[in-house]
């Protein structure tokens, strides 16, 4: 998982980079604009030397319209290249998303070749990619009432209501301690950089009237 | 009845890109508590898409999926069976709160596990320069995890591919690397695995003909074997406290009707049984033991690991609370503390640390403002040689002998004698700002003795 994970992170704004530059029509990564000038170049001389040759006499208006219209070509065909480029590069990404994580199936069923895929979704964003924006730990949580008589629905219901950016409830359940107490124990997501443990433990235990402690029962990477 | 298996938390620890997800991934595929059902389906639609190649990569991808969105519980508390034990891994997250939680939380590693990426570069980037991986290795083995296996993961990446060359380098710097950190390289297995093949996991490898196995040597007796799952296999279960005297911290305490006072936490040591006069500290209480439950069954005999509620007579629930310990009190009976000496790490302190500091402190489920008091000697991290005498200050990073006091009555011991309660993470600016081992505790001699508790009308 780490090493996909790590591939999508890399690609991404290898990605963006790439798309950036071409809307903004600018150049292309570097060993290509350096490409594209010795072609140009090249281009550039054979033009000098062929009305030197057969048009002497011609004067300077010709020459530099034709340099003109040579330049623009240049220039459009230095856009396709990118532009396939970009094509190639966007395929090979969504093909190797597809290939590692598949995207939920009706996705698929949806697009039958990759080439439709990228019609519909221009941005590989759309690729569901929750983690995309920073580490994420899966933490468990056991919420603990005050006594055999806390309406144990009502505690989940307050502990559902604490609402933060970068925080997913998950699933609970019930689990018996003894005496005809239970815990709650209740699963949630979060991103590391955005939530606190304190934080969630101070805004669960808020709810005095219902909850008496909260202890980490588990805490891992995702 | 069939024997319980021991149980074992082991920690993951290694750089991001060791591939320790993949090989964690692999072990709880193989022999993980996941729902069989559920794997059955994901191998079959992994099956019908033409995935079957990447079957494994599939269903991990789709457990990670099901875990980013916390659908099942089972899933985020990664365990899995070996032959001997049921395993509990915690695969060490990034997140800030992660040592405070390894210091005080309710599953504390017994085993460290050590993933490195044998891939061209990668293992010189993850293990040589200053990384996690160096930082939470020092960390477990300061804590008291004594026992660590290394993996030299992605064996399939090497070049050329299971390359005996790099497997004896990385294990090489590897060693060398632990030994700085205090830890006896004859004591640790080294298993070149790929955690993305399976290579060496479950079954010995065929790629690798010139691994001839692992060996170590540990005080209770030699191990060798060839796959991760026969090193998982032979690590020494926690050692049962149970001859040792009650210790007993409080989670919490109830009152259930018709029942009375009933505190409830996890028994670090000793054994708790039914007519027990227990002693509480510091509340300064004592009370007998009516009765004993675990998940609603009543028990004779409550054993160290087993979390379990107890009634107890006369004594009014606001007279106990979280952070209190219960103990025997015929044998050693807890006591609150005026001082403690401990050697702390400090970890994450943006500033400079004075005598004086007041940061809190979180000790088994106490939750303490401590004075560090006492500046006594600055520590050489890895050798634990004295550096300085009475330092002037500290910063992240040093290591140092200091007594502490705590400003409420608090119940902590010694490391050495109690370890779950000899260890404790201090927190300030929403920080772990330092880790410590308590290596001395002065109990408070002008305490009264225990009185007999109030009695609850």
């Amino acid at each position: 998982m780490g090493q996909h994970q790590s591939s999508k992170s890399y690609d991404q704004p290898r990605y963006n980079e790439v798309e950036r530059r071409l809307y903004e029509g600018a150049d292309g990564p570097a060993t290509q604009q350096q490409q594209v000038k010795t072609a140009l170049q090249q281009a550039k001389g054979r033009q000098q030397k062929r009305p030197h040759r057969n048009f002497l006499n011609a004067g300077d208006q010709e020459l530099v319209s034709r340099m003109k219209s040579l330049e623009l070509e240049n220039q459009t065909l230095h856009k396709v290249v990118l532009k396939n480029k970009t094509a190639l590069q966007r395929l090979e990404y969504r093909a190797a998303v597809l290939e590692k994580s598949p995207a939920p199936a009706a996705v698929l069923e949806k697009s039958p070749a990759p080439a439709a895929v990228l019609e519909k979704s221009p941005a590989p964003a759309a690729v569901p990619c929750a983690n995309s924006y920073g580490a994420m730990s899966s933490i468990l949580l056991d919420v603990k009432p005050w006594d055999d008589e806390t309406d144990m629905a009502k505690l989940e219901e307050c502990v559902r209501s604490v609402q933060m950016d970068g925080l997913l409830w998950g699933a609970s359940k019930l689990v018996p301690v003894g005496y005809g107490i239970k815990k709650l124990q209740i699963g949630c997501v979060v991103e590391d950089d955005k939530v606190g443990i304190d934080i969630l433990e101070e805004e669960i235990t808020k709810f005095e009237d219902f909850v008496q402690s909260v202890d980490v029962a588990a805490l891992n990477k995702i | 009845m069939p024997k319980e298996k021991a149980h074992v938390n082991v920690v993951i620890i290694g750089h991001v890109d060791s591939g320790k997800s993949t090989t964690t991934g692999h072990l709880l595929y193989k022999c993980g508590a996941i729902d069989q059902r559920r794997l059955e389906k994901f191998e079959k639609a992994a099956a019908q898409m033409g995935k079957s190649s990447f079957k494994f990569a599939w269903v991990l991808d789709k457990l990670k999926a099901e875990r980013e969105r916390g659908i099942t519980i089972d899933i985020s508390l990664l365990k899995f069976n070996t032959q001997k034990f049921t395993m509990t891994i915690i695969d060490a997250p990034g997140h800030r709160d992660f040592i405070k939680n390894m210091i005080t939380g309710t599953s504390q590693a017994d085993v460290a596990m050590l993933v490195v990426s044998a891939a061209k570069g990668e293992f010189e980037v993850g293990v040589s320069r200053s990384g996690q991986t160096r930082e939470h290795a020092l960390l477990a083995y300061t804590l008291g995890v004594k026992q660590i296996i290394v993996c030299v993961n992605k064996m399939d990446l090497t070049e050329p591919p299971y390359s005996q060359k790099r497997f004896d380098e990385v294990a090489r710097g590897v060693s060398v690397f632990l030994r700085k950190i205090g830890y006896d390289p004859a004591t640790v297995p080294f298993v070149p695995i790929s955690g993305w093949t399976g290579e060496n996991m479950i079954t010995a490898t065929q790629k690798m003909p010139w691994f001839q196995g692992w060996k170590v040597k540990r005080r209770e007796g030699n191990a060798s074997g060839k796959t991760l799952l026969e090193v998982l296999d032979s690590v020494q279960p926690p050692v049962r406290t149970i001859n040792k005297p009650l210790r007993l911290p409080l989670q919490d305490v109830y009152k259930i009707g018709g029942v009375g006072t009933v505190p409830v936490g996890k028994i670090e040591t000793g054994v708790l049984k039914p007519g027990m006069i227990l002693t509480f500290s510091p509340a300064k209480l004592t009370a007998e033991v009516k009765s004993i439950e675990m998940h609603h069954q009543g028990l004779q005999m409550a054993l160290p690991g087993h979390n379990v509620g107890f009634n107890i007579k006369n004594v009014a629930v606001k007279n106990l609370r979280r952070g209190d310990v219960a103990g025997n009190t015929q044998q050693d009976p807890p006591s609150d503390v005026s001082s403690f000496e401990a050697q702390v790490i400090i970890l994450n302190h943006p500033g400079k640390i004075k005598a004086g500091y007041s940061p809190v402190l979180d000790c088994h489920t106490a939750h303490v403002t401590c004075r560090f008091a006492e500046l006594k000697e600055k520590l050489d991290r890895r050798t634990g040689k004295k550096l300085e005498d009475q330092p002037q200050i500290l910063v992240s990073g040093d290591a140092a002998t200091i007594r502490l006091v705590p400003i409420k009555p608090m119940c902590v011991e010694s490391f050495f004698t109690y370890p779950p309660l000899g260890r404790f993470a201090a927190r300030d600016l929403k920080q772990t700002v330092a880790v410590g081992v308590i290596k001395s505790v002065e109990k408070n001699q002008g305490s009264k003795p225990a009185q007999k508790a109030q009695v609850c009308k």
